[in-house]
């Protein structure tokens, strides 16, 4: 073949080019967004076999349950009575809400819909925090979809693939994302610190009003999360004479790296007012 | 006259490929996390020593690329990255061939080293993140597990008759 005899230095040559525009091309563009749905059909096999471990003690674990199901049932059971009753109240404060919304004609309406999602891999290493997920593309999962857990806010979808996605998670250090102190309403931006769990509070001064313990919660202006979701909560100020910016530390309300399941929402409101959306953190 | 104008990939070398991209998919304990080794890499480089007229460039550029699309990362980073590794390899294997392990382990740090360097100013540039130190503690590892690489996949061409 004359492919083959080409010296390698002119072969290398050719590649780096090709290589130079498919990043520029990914990192500017959309266009290899369809190829990359495509492609990501490789990653089934690989991430099915890299699985397996892990999928046999789960098969395992079925047929032969822990002893404590039974106080875990009862427990769960009782759990779910509390819920429930509780949630009667829910209903009623949510239509009461809607219908204070509508007076104030407030456009800031989220819907209660979500996706759950099964986390197939954690990718937390050098460069990137982020997670692999078990849907994509055909269940309708879009980039900037929220991705919540139980606990908190765990990230959002950064890229869909067949049958695959990928989560930034809000610990990943380009990831920002617009909060408030439930305390008082102060609002900020929570950055990743590129540590597990733990995020950072880059903009605050000196006389901001915040102590260690505050919870803060989804602002809801980005309009790329609803209002009012756990993020984190402060763990650490240091406070420096001379610089003008406290030094923050908070942790993760979810265990980011613990979770296995993630409900992805479906934001109504970024569709409502697409001014909201240009205003949203970018995480690409 | 030696078969070069054979460019089929032996079954046995696409295995070792796909097995070392399988375990740079496992996922690594959080203390290891910037240490885990390219075994990609690793494994390209010994390819590129021992039959360098079949395998080379092209092959390495197509590894990285798959590397690229199973890490959902930026298309065509780690595709430049392992088409570099393959072209010093190839360009200098009759020199590489001669040194000892200890030298090749140097090499493979000084390849590393540059490649992470590489993948960071790229990184630095798309996504903002910082240039640390620490990142390059997968170049260490890496050459540290080149001598066992090299003598596994040794036994696995002997005994497969993947030779020239």
């Amino acid at each position: 073949m004359n492919y083959e005899r080409a010296p390698a230095s002119s072969r290398f040559a050719f590649l780096a080019l090709l290589s130079i525009i498919l990043i520029v091309t990914d990192h500017r563009t959309n266009i290899l967004d369809q190829v990359r749905i495509v492609a990501s059909i490789v990653n089934l096999p690989f991430e099915a076999i890299v699985s397996l471990p892990h999928a046999i003690t789960e098969t395992i674990e079925r047929f032969y349950p822990d002893s404590d199901l039974q106080d875990r049932y009862r427990l769960l059971q009782q759990k779910q009575t509390v819920l429930e009753s509780r949630l009667q109240r829910y209903e009623t404060v949510l239509k009461e809400n809607r219908r204070l919304m509508d007076l104030l004609s407030a456009s800031q309406k989220s819907s209660d819909e979500f996706t759950l999602a099964k986390i197939i891999n954690f990718r937390t290493e050098a460069f990137t925090h982020r997670a692999v997920i078990n849907i994509g593309v055909e269940s309708g999962v879009y980039v900037g979809q929220p991705a919540i857990s139980p606990q908190g806010v765990v990230g959002q979808i950064v890229e869909t693939g067949y049958r695959r996605s990928v989560l930034i998670l809000i610990s990943d250090i380009t990831h920002g994302l617009p909060v408030e102190v439930e305390r008082n309403g102060l609002r900020t931006i929570v950055q990743g610190s590129g540590k597990t769990g733990l995020v950072k509070l880059p903009y605050l001064g000196r006389q901001a009003n915040i102590r260690t313990g505050d919870r803060l919660v989804t602002s809801g202006i980005s309009g790329r999360f609803p209002a009012g979701y756990k993020v984190a909560i402060v763990t650490d100020i240091i406070q420096d004479a001379n610089e003008a910016f406290m030094n923050i530390t908070a942790e993760t309300t979810a265990q980011i790296n613990h979770v296995r399941e993630v409900a992805l929402l479906w934001n109504t409101a970024t569709e409502e007012d697409p001014l909201l959306e240009d205003a949203g953190t970018d995480s690409r | 006259m030696s078969s070069h104008a054979d460019s089929r990939l032996s079954p046995v070398v696409l295995t070792t490929i796909v097995l070392a991209l399988l375990l740079s998919q496992i996922p690594y304990p959080e203390w290891m996390k910037y240490a885990v080794p390219d075994w990609v890499l690793l494994v390209l480089f010994y390819w590129c020593l021992a039959i360098p007229e079949r395998f080379g460039v092209g092959y390495a550029w197509l590894s990285g690329l798959l590397l690229d699309i199973l890490n959902y990362s930026l298309i065509g980073l780690e595709a430049l990255e392992k088409a570099f590794v393959g072209f010093v390899v190839i360009a200098t294997h009759r020199r590489i061939r001669l040194y000892d392990l200890w030298q090749q382990c140097i090499i493979i740090f000084v390849l590393c080293t540059i490649s992470i360097g590489f993948k960071l100013w790229v990184h630095n540039l798309v996504y903002g993140t910082e240039l640390q130190l620490v990142y390059w503690q997968s170049a260490l590892t890496t050459c540290l597990f080149w001598p066992f690489v090299y003598m596994f996949l040794r036994v696995v061409r002997h005994r497969t008759g993947t030779s020239t």
